[in-house]
């Protein structure tokens, strides 16, 4: 009953004096009990039925809905990911697509400025080989002991190591 | 044996979605709710027509339910339904030429045989649509003075004095019926 949440005695002393608030309170206790008395109109048990059974097919639908939107949610981001995918690899406007080397131009030059300085080397070294030969050559000419011989090779052989390392 | 679940528990089931928890809130509440709207529509038909759109829109509205009083939050809604009957019926009822209307008064809509019954609504008829409305919230929705107010954003003073107008006006009716 309404009254029972109600603190009506202390309500009523809020808004009227003692006597006032006492023949309120009288009245709303009297209609309290006269709804009591006074009979109840009931729903048929066919139309609770009926009731349930809308209510069922409603929150059926309900369902179907979330699920749907919830598939369709997926999808939109989906989309959305990548649209902005698209938009973040593709070549700036104006620019065609270069299919080139995978590795930076940078590093192939640093490539070729090697191979260069290789064969730079590379011809120093066959020089070298040649001086050499040539101080063999000499070494093993006639000579009394041979000692002059190899320090002339001692020599040139210094020399062109010096050569060499100085570049 | 299977315990009935409590209020909070249904209202739980009911925004999972759960279709035997709407069962058990039409069970709760239907009764309640029904006796809301006949007393103050005096037809059947249109009561069970009402009471039906409530728990529909009771289906569709639960996951807005921020807790507190249930009754208030349902019978705020059940108040809206009514207004929005009344507002149709109001149209409705300047479309219809006197000669219609003359035909519903001489075949008004059938009714419960109960005198009692009758004589309830005939009191009510007597008041004022709002404070027949309110006598209705509060003893059917079984609503305390301050939900009341609160339903109908006015101060609870104003709330107080229009229910207790309404009931010396019943307790008077019935006074002349007796004397």
């Amino acid at each position: 009953m309404a009254s029972e949440k109600d603190n009506l005695k202390a309500l009523l002393r809020g808004f009227y004096d003692e006597a006032e608030a006492d023949a309120v309170e009288r009245d709303i206790r009297w209609a309290d009990d006269a709804m009591a008395d006074w009979p109840r109109p009931t729903p048929e048990p066919q139309l609770l039925a009926r009731i349930k059974a809308r209510v069922r097919g409603e929150s059926l639908r309900r369902r179907r809905r979330r699920a749907l939107v919830r598939a369709l949610s997926s999808v939109a981001g989906v989309a959305v990911i990548a649209v902005a995918a698209y938009h973040v690899f593709r070549p700036a406007p104006g620019q065609a697509p270069v299919a080139g080397p995978l590795l930076p131009a940078s590093t192939w030059a640093i490539e070729v400025e090697s191979d260069a300085r290789l064969e730079e080397i590379s011809a120093e070294l066959d020089e070298l080989a040649d001086s050499m030969k040539e101080l063999q050559i000499d070494v093993s000419a006639p000579d009394s002991d041979g000692t002059i011989g190899q320090d002339v090779l001692d020599d040139e052989a210094t020399m062109s190591l010096d050569d060499f390392w100085k570049g | 044996m299977d315990q009935e679940p409590s209020l909070e528990q249904v209202i739980i089931d009911c925004r999972r979605g759960s279709d035997r928890g709407f069962e058990r809130l039409v069970d709760m509440f239907a009764s309640r709710c029904y006796r809301y709207f006949y007393r103050l529509t005096g037809d059947a038909a249109t009561s069970d027509d009402l009471l039906s759109e409530l728990f529909v829109r009771l289906c569709e509205k639960i996951g807005s339910f921020k807790g507190g009083s249930f009754e208030k939050w349902l019978f705020t809604i059940a108040s809206n339904i009514f207004h929005d009957h009344l507002r149709r019926q109001y149209r409705y009822r300047r479309l219809l030429d006197a000669k219609v209307l003359e035909m519903r008064q001489d075949h008004p809509p059938a009714r419960s045989n109960d005198e009692a019954m009758d004589r309830v609504e005939k009191m009510l008829r007597r008041l004022d649509d709002d404070t027949a409305e309110l006598l209705m919230l509060r003893f059917y929705g079984e609503l305390s003075f301050k939900e009341l107010a609160e339903i109908r954003s006015e101060p609870i003073g104003t709330t107080l004095s229009k229910v207790h107008r309404g009931i010396k006006r019943l307790r008077e009716m019935l006074g002349e019926e007796r004397g």
